[in-house]
């Protein structure tokens, strides 16, 4: 499937997703991102963007198996496939170049 | 503890409409599973807003999301088809202009809509409830596929038990169905160590039950064939909530064990939530078919199941058992070429007949559509009223180049708007209502609503009020705007500069003064069933019902468990010892005022039909109402201790004691309302009554019952509300067919439910308290039919009421608007203020008071017909002086509604008047 470049939103759930081990479904995603930036993040934006981001090949999902804490109710696990890693490269390559040579101007930017 | 409580009920539902398919059961298993860590956390109100805010967000945004892919895909194909966008529809014009005039015109839209809402909501919750019963299939794998296979009396048109043989047979041979079983249900009482026992619902089933449903346990293992054979270790499979609630989440309750009535059984396996195959059943024992002769399948307590075979079909299924057939003789034999097998859809298998079911929809369809005649009525009075006034309006469109039908169909999309709004309102008030439905329902039925029910109103009915709408739009919308019209189109623009004013016709005054009629006629009964609802509420039951705990009792039929060796004697005659005991003992535990056991509880006996004894050869009680052939009373048969429990002490004449059933007399006492019903105030100490047939199509009693029993003492009515005859038998414990016990708990003791439970195992395990309840809830249940009734009545009448009302205005304005020059004219020659008011008014004074007259007769006449015994066992009660009362109401809100529009014709300008187009 084409696409063009990742959103801002759509980058930091792929990073999320990247930093979490074990079983990676929706709700340690909202969990990790509010974790790592510090502020609320809407549940339902996370969910339609991994939706959109398994329609353009760029995560897969699968059901877990049956968990008894949530009523026999399984997951839906996700994974970041070869295609979204390659744009997150993309992206922070990108990103790079537009920072490189402005650490003097923008130094307590950080 | 917060276990795996889910969301709110209607949060989830709208998760589960808003969401796209493939995302629904993940997204709301997620959120649930944060809904509970926020219930732990912050407390279930905060917990709760906080899933419907995310409910909504969710819904919002896929819903978004789906859009915005939708125009993409259409921009994308615009784009490859060099397709340009034209002009918008006309019809969306229509729609706009629709929702200007119906926010401009906002005193008709919430008139009009209310009384649609209300017409609609009560055809739609009707259907709504029959077709959750009736639908074919259940949320299985493959759902639709599963069937029941049915033993039938053609001759009584009923189901019939299945011999275990012909099971058997089916069993092995029919091929166009696999995984043939059988369930039935029994009621055990379930004893753990660390609980008070319980009575659960148990469902014997055969293996393949599990295998049919497709679903696999989430611990251990479910039931197997071996579990079936005789001799097998006793083992129980429980559900999700057993587990949760009894169990705590224990991971290790596979292989522990539980005491189900006599038996002990060994947990093997624990299945997923929500599974509740094949009913509503949380407990699952082998079917041992080497002690079920017969299966127990025609009162809803059982039936045979199976699935139809790939390529296979419910008619195919039902003719190879039809060749296969019973074993078993018919009790009596069928009409020639009656069926005597049947394979239905699978919900069906607990309808009466369902082969009626789709009639009784149509029926539902056609009475639902009448409903809606009169607010439609009145709403077209209003729409032809406006549609006459606006005629110069389309005269003008007219010549401009609009058809008539153009100008007919905006008026019907403006109406359809109206109606459309009004159904959406209707689904949420159905879905309200079918919630309400559910609960009540759910608490009658043992066990609870079966698995497959969902409140979440259906397509069908979605359907169901989509047509409504459209019925609606019709006769309040169509019709008026082709009537309004039909002068334009004859005459053309020559209406635009017409001197002579569109006149209401006779048919209009006729619908005025029919519907004034109509609210006069139905508002004093709808007041007085209201008022006969809400009086016992109002009154309280005069007692403190509260403190009544009440139960029905049961014992097991079961054969005697390993534990107790001994044969049980049958279930009547171990009542005449158990039950005795059982009131010993509650009556000696502290906390305890009193306790009795009753065939029925105060307010919930049996209904029959009385005749006294002539005295002298003249009938001592006052005639019954036009509509009941003979007076209506209860039955209840109490112990000795019923009255010293309810604190009841005689009026006059004597209570009942021990002796009282002995000896072959058998004396009874009766309630106040006797007297006052029955006996138009005298006493009726001394005389004697029988019973000539009981209601409920149970038709004469038995010759022995046909005796006459003497009347001996009268005591208050109880509740204090009762509104209809009791009479009070003398019982013997023996007496007593699944009796009810109602003990009287001191106030501030806590924990009574659960030392009664104790109390009535420790005399007999297999003593079943059901229904454990206050009288205060027990009434409250009893009155929820009736409410939702009268609620709907009163609706009703107030959209008539407001309808009527609206009428008159409109009446008014367009009389004020007809008669602007002639009024120019008279003031202008120098009539007074007082004469031409007077003018303006006589013809809608006329009507209402015609209208008064004629509604407050019809009132008259039903109020004759149905006189005060027959409207409170109707569920009302008499208001004094209600119809005047209405009738004078309805004359002066139709002069308020005519005052407005009067005052706005005497302010007309002579000059003015005479200038304009009149």
């Amino acid at each position: 499937m084409s696409h063009q470049g990742l959103g801002d939103f759509e980058q930091i759930v792929l990073l999320a997703i990247l930093q979490l081990d074990g079983e990676v479904y929706g709700v340690p995603v909202v969990d990790e991102i509010e974790r790592r930036t510090g502020r609320s993040v809407s549940r339902s934006a996370v969910y339609v963007t991994l939706r959109r981001l398994e329609d353009k090949g760029l995560i897969s999902s699968w059901m877990s198996d049956p968990v008894p804490e949530r009523g026999g109710k399984p997951r839906r696990c996700v994974k970041v496939e070869p295609e979204g890693l390659r744009l997150l490269r993309e992206s922070r390559r990108t990103m790079e170049q537009m920072w490189q040579g402005l650490d003097p101007a923008l130094g307590d930017v950080r | 503890m917060s276990g795996s409580r889910p969301g709110p009920r209607l949060a989830r539902a709208l998760l589960m409409r808003g969401l796209p398919a493939d995302r629904r059961d993940d997204v709301t298993a997620d959120l649930d599973e944060v809904y509970r860590r926020r219930l732990e956390a912050h407390g279930a109100v905060r917990a709760d807003l906080w899933y419907w805010r995310e409910a909504t967000l969710f819904v919002t945004r896929f819903t978004f999301e789906r859009l915005r892919d939708r125009r993409r895909a259409r921009a994308r194909l615009a784009r490859r088809e060099g397709f340009r966008r034209g002009a918008l529809p006309i019809s969306l014009l229509d729609v706009k202009l629709g929702i200007r005039r119906l926010t401009a015109q906002w005193g008709l839209t919430l008139l009009g809509g209310m009384a649609l809402t209300t017409a609609m909501t009560m055809g739609a919750v009707v259907f709504g409830v029959l077709d959750a019963f009736m639908g074919t299939s259940i949320p299985l794998d493959e759902g639709d596929r599963v069937v029941a296979l049915q033993a039938w009396d053609g001759r009584a048109n009923a189901r019939r038990q299945i011999s275990a043989a012909d099971y058997l047979r089916w069993h092995d041979r029919l091929t166009s169905v696999e995984d043939v079983g059988a369930f039935h249900t029994v009621g055990r009482n379930l004893i753990t160590a660390d609980a008070p026992p319980e009575p659960v619902v148990v469902a014997e089933m055969t293996a393949s039950g599990f295998t049919l449903a497709r679903v696999p346990p989430l611990l251990g293992r479910p039931l197997t064939s071996q579990d079936e054979e005789a001799g097998a270790e006793p083992v129980v499979v429980i559900g999700y909530d057993a587990w949760r609630g009894r169990f705590a989440l224990d991971s290790a309750v596979v292989g522990r064990q539980v005491r189900l009535g006599r038996t002990v059984h060994t947990v093997v396996g624990v299945m997923p939530e929500g599974f509740s195959f094949p009913m509503n059943h949380d407990f699952w024992t082998p079917l041992r078919l080497d002690e079920t002769p017969t299966l127990r399948t025609v009162d809803g307590q059982g039936a045979v199941f199976a699935r139809l075979t790939p390529g296979a079909s419910v008619e195919q299924a039902g003719a190879e058992l039809a060749a296969l057939g019973l074993t078993e003789p018919e009790p009596q034999p069928s009409p020639l070429g009656a069926a005597r097998t049947r394979v239905v859809p699978y919900p069906l298998a607990f309808v009466d007949d369902f082969a009626q079911s789709p009639i009784m929809l149509g029926i539902i369809v056609i009475l639902a559509s009448l409903l809606l005649v009169p607010p439609c009525a009145n709403l077209a009075i209003l729409v032809y009223a406006r549609s006459a006034s606006r005629l110069a309006e389309f005269a003008a469109r007219h010549a401009l180049g609009a058809s008539r039908g153009r100008i007919v169909s905006q008026l019907f999309v403006e109406t359809f708007l109206l109606a459309a709004a009004s159904g959406m309102v209707a689904l949420i008030l159905v879905r309200l209502a079918l919630g309400q439905v559910a609960a009540f329902l759910d608490r009658q039925i043992a066990g609870g609503l079966p698995f497959w029910f969902d409140v979440t109103p259906s397509l069908a009915t979605v359907l169901l009020v989509t047509l409504l709408a459209l019925v609606a739009a019709t006769i309040a919308g169509l019709l008026p705007g082709l009537q309004a019209t039909g002068r334009l189109m004859k005459e053309g623009l020559a209406a635009l500069g017409s001197r002579t004013d569109p006149r209401l016709g006779r048919t209009w005054t006729v619908l005025v003064v029919a519907q004034v009629g109509f609210a006069v006629a139905a508002t004093p009964t709808a007041l007085e069933m209201a008022w006969g609802t809400l009086r016992p509420s109002t009154l309280g039951p005069g007692f403190p019902a509260e403190e009544y705990l009440t139960a029905r009792l049961e014992l097991d039929a079961e054969g005697p468990g390993p534990e107790d060796p001994a044969e049980p004697a049958p279930a009547g005659s171990r009542l005449e010892v158990v039950l005795p005991e059982l009131v010993r003992r509650l009556e000696a535990e502290p906390g305890i005022a009193g306790a009795t056991v009753a065939s029925a509880l105060p307010g919930t006996g049996r209904w029959a039909f009385l005749e006294m004894e002539p005295v002298n050869g003249v009938d001592p009680a006052q005639p019954p109402s036009a509509l009941q052939e003979d007076h209506l009373i209860q039955l209840l048969r109490v112990g000795e201790d019923f009255w010293p429990t309810f604190e009841l002490e005689a009026l006059s004449g004597r209570l009942l004691n021990s002796a009282d059933g002995l000896g072959g007399q058998e004396p009874i006492v009766v309630n106040e309302s006797f007297l006052r019903l029955v006996m138009g105030g005298r006493s009726p100490v001394g005389h004697r009554l029988r019973y000539i047939r009981y209601s409920s199509g149970t038709g004469s009693p038995p010759d022995e019952d046909l005796r006459w029993f003497e009347i001996v003492g009268v005591v208050p009515d109880l509740p204090a509300s009762v509104a209809y005859a009791i009479a009070y038998h003398s019982a013997a414990p023996g007496d007593l067919q699944a009796p009810s016990l109602a003990v009287h708990v001191q106030p501030g003791v806590t924990g009574a439910a659960g030392r009664i439970r104790e109390i009535a195992a420790g005399v007999d395990p297999t003593l079943r308290l059901e229904q454990v309840r206050t009288l205060d809830d027990l009434y409250r249940e009893q009155a929820f039919g009736n409410k939702a009734g009268a609620s709907a009545l009163l609706a009703a009448t107030l959209s008539v009421l407001l309808l009527s009302a609206a009428g008159i205005y409109a009446l008014m304005s367009f009389t004020v608007q007809q008669r602007r020059r002639e009024i120019g004219i008279r003031a202008a020659l120098g009539a007074g203020a007082s004469r031409m008011l007077v003018g303006v008014f006589r013809r809608t004074a006329r009507q209402l008071l015609i209208g008064a007259a004629v509604g407050g007769s019809l009132a008259f006449l039903i109020d004759a017909y149905v006189p005060e015994e027959t409207l409170q066992t109707l569920g009302g009660w008499k208001v004094p002086g209600v119809l005047p009362a209405t009738a004078v109401f309805m004359v002066v809100v139709g002069l308020l509604a005519a005052l407005g529009p009067a005052r706005r014709g005497l302010r007309v300008d002579p000059a003015e008047a005479m200038r304009g187009d009149g």
